[in-house]
């Protein structure tokens, strides 16, 4: 199968997910963030489970999914405690976060854009990826402040000629605000 | 009664938004998605203000707003979207159900509780 999306258009893919990890992974402004490009693929420990976004157009799927492990520092990090909350369900907003931040920046260019609400999957379905035939395909390594660990696998699957050329800036987006109509 | 309905499927927003808001002395009752909300509101007539996430399971929360423009005939409810789209297209929907107001997350309390207290005066 032909390239259906060029290197400029996965180059900044791949920047609008950084700029969205650094906007929204983070708990505290102060945090520090290190995103690394991973070669350990679809590496499933057990006791893992995966959380699943889709971001979807006319001509494309992207698929955000974060490996979260039951660790305490994660735990400790999203959870901050409150009483009867999981990981999942905490983090699963936090993810919710950063994939609403890369759809805001894909909208410029593909204004008919749906998002999912996140899934939580087995870790075993990190092996069926590759069917899914993807045009792109990276995995990141996440640390926050060097003690919190998490993995995101970006999937893009196209069915016709796609290209990320215009993301929206931070400058262009506000947030918290009321807007009124 | 309440005075405000929140609408997220998201124990994580519902609890930040709804203690934010009780914090600031206001009445507020929560639901899990859409078809909630719906029930809610139809269950509490006092309610004035609706503050619903957009991509929930079950009803999503722009259906879950022409639903109470249309079937539920409540014209009196101030609707307003709090959630992570931002989409021109998916406001105009929501500007043609009667949503009143978009807040893209995350939600920053100080700065909307001036225009939720006039929203339910």
């Amino acid at each position: 199968m032909a390239d259906l999306i060029s290197e400029h258009g996965r180059q900044n893919l791949a920047r609008a997910f950084e700029r969205a990890a650094r906007e929204t992974l983070i708990v505290d402004v102060n945090d520090q963030i290190s995103i690394q490009d991973s070669e350990m693929l679809f590496h499933a420990d057990p006791g893992q489970a995966i959380l699943l976004i889709t971001i979807s157009s006319f001509t494309f799927r992207l698929l955000t999914i974060f490996q979260i492990a039951e660790a305490p520092a994660l735990s400790a990090y999203y959870v901050r405690g409150a009483a009867g909350r999981s990981l999942q369900e905490a983090f699963a907003e936090v993810a919710n976060m950063c994939c609403g931040a890369i759809n805001r920046q894909l909208a410029l260019t593909w204004p008919h854009l749906a998002m999912s609400i996140p899934q939580i999957l087995d870790t075993r379905c990190l092996a069926f990826v590759n069917d899914l035939r993807p045009q792109y395909l990276s995995q990141y390594a996440l640390s926050i402040n060097e003690a919190v660990k998490l993995r995101a696998t970006l999937c893009l699957c196209c069915s016709a000629p796609v290209e990320f050329a215009a993301l929206a800036s931070e400058a262009q987006e506000s947030s918290g605000e009321l807007e009124l109509f | 009664m309440a005075q405000i309905l929140v609408v997220d499927d998201s124990s994580t927003v519902r609890d930040e938004v709804a203690g934010f808001l009780k914090g600031s002395g206001l009445e507020v009752v929560t639901a899990v998605d859409g078809r909630d909300g719906l029930a809610k509101l139809k269950a509490d007539p006092g309610i004035k203000l609706v503050i619903a996430d957009v991509n929930m399971p079950n009803m999503d929360g722009l259906t879950m707003v022409e639903k109470i423009r249309s079937e539920l005939g409540n014209q009196r409810v101030n609707l307003v979207m709090l959630t992570t789209e931002s989409s021109p297209n998916m406001k105009e929907r929501g500007k043609a159900a009667g949503v009143k107001g978009w807040i893209v997350k995350p939600f920053k309390g100080a700065a909307v509780l001036e225009g939720f207290k006039k929203l339910v005066a």
